[in-house]
């Protein structure tokens, strides 16, 4: 069974980067992230996230029940930020036991696990997050895939100059 | 020098090297000179995957690579933000054995990588043109042997970017 998972899996990863190296623009760009993340990480959401300023903004989502799509919150609030200011991934065995997690607002949501990651090789601009109803170590091989096409949409956006000079050279 | 039988480099590795530098000063221009590096230093460092990047003003970029998996080939840099154009700034190696544990290291531009420590070496003197970067899977010092060879190439490439000069 957990061969044929990682299977599929990888299915889906190689797909998102046919898609990613075909990509023109920063829709499309969000829209293969939105469209595999959730495959590629066997979770039970995914979600897309853009900076803006002082703010990131929830901008495309597919998971079994809402999570926060539209929505926008302080960039040092909340861990899609914490990703991008760092540039580096953080994976969440269990919410409810991180500090850095704002319980408040993954109560009303299935969330007890998770792992998000920044999208962009300097400064980052994006992340992707996956989401888990339960509890739990992230597995390693799952972690490298979402890894994996986080680093090329990273790439894609620094292609299709997404990441203006600016934003690089402030890195 | 380590010649220990465990550490030592063996006369096969002294053979590699001969014929990096050989082919290294046989180079007869830039272009020669990245796909020399690219074709030998792999192997003859014993890395996981080596990156030649050049310095193009301001910015950096990763001209050649030979790895287990892809680093940065095509990309561009602003010196400063990057090792090798720090490397290139300082004119001096930068070794990083555990590459998540070093404030130099912009941490977004690794994800996904296979790099988990890594050696940087200038090219060029006095002031550096290019640099070879040594890359590993594992996290850990860099070998004495392994710098040892990676200095060899980028003392090698040094004197063939200066007889290009002319």
């Amino acid at each position: 069974m957990a061969g044929l998972a990682i299977f599929e899996q990888r299915r889906h990863l190689d797909e998102a980067m046919r898609r990613l190296t075909a990509a023109q623009s920063v829709e499309a760009v969000v829209a293969v992230l939105r469209d595999s993340g959730r495959a590629i990480a066997a979770a039970d959401g995914v979600t897309v996230i853009r900076r803006e300023g002082d703010l990131v903004a929830y901008i495309a989502e597919d998971a079994i029940n809402p999570l926060w799509t539209g929505k926008r919150f302080a960039i040092e609030a909340c861990i899609s930020g914490l990703a991008i200011l760092e540039g580096r991934p953080i994976v969440i065995p269990d919410i409810y036991a991180d500090p850095r997690v704002p319980h408040a607002a993954y109560r009303p949501t299935f969330v007890r696990s998770m792992a998000m990651y920044p999208v962009g090789l300097v400064r980052p601009t994006m992340a992707m997050g996956a989401y888990w109803r339960e509890p739990g170590e992230v597995d390693p091989g799952t972690g490298a895939m979402l890894a994996t096409v986080a680093r090329l949409a990273g790439v894609t956006l620094g292609r299709i100059g997404a990441q203006s000079a600016d934003e690089r050279l402030s890195g | 020098m380590h010649d220990s039988p465990m550490h030592g480099p063996t006369p096969e590795y002294r053979h590699t090297l001969t014929d990096a530098v050989e082919r290294i000063a046989a180079a007869g221009s830039e272009d020669d000179l990245v796909e020399a590096l690219r074709a030998c230093a792999r192997r003859t460092i014993g890395a996981d995957g080596i990156a030649v990047v050049r310095r193009e003003g301001p910015m950096v970029v990763y001209v050649a690579e030979d790895a287990v998996g892809p680093l940065w080939i095509g990309q561009r840099f602003v010196l400063r933000t990057c090792i090798s154009g720090l490397s290139m700034l300082d004119g001096a190696p930068i070794l990083i054995p555990d590459t998540r544990a070093d404030p130099r290291v912009p941490q977004a531009a690794y994800i996904g990588t296979f790099v988990r420590s890594m050696a940087m070496v200038p090219i060029g003197a006095p002031e550096p043109q290019m640099a070879l970067g040594a890359y590993w899977r594992s996290v850990g010092p860099i070998a004495p042997h392994a710098l040892e060879k990676h200095m060899g190439l980028a003392d090698a490439a040094t004197r063939s970017l200066a007889k290009l000069a002319g």
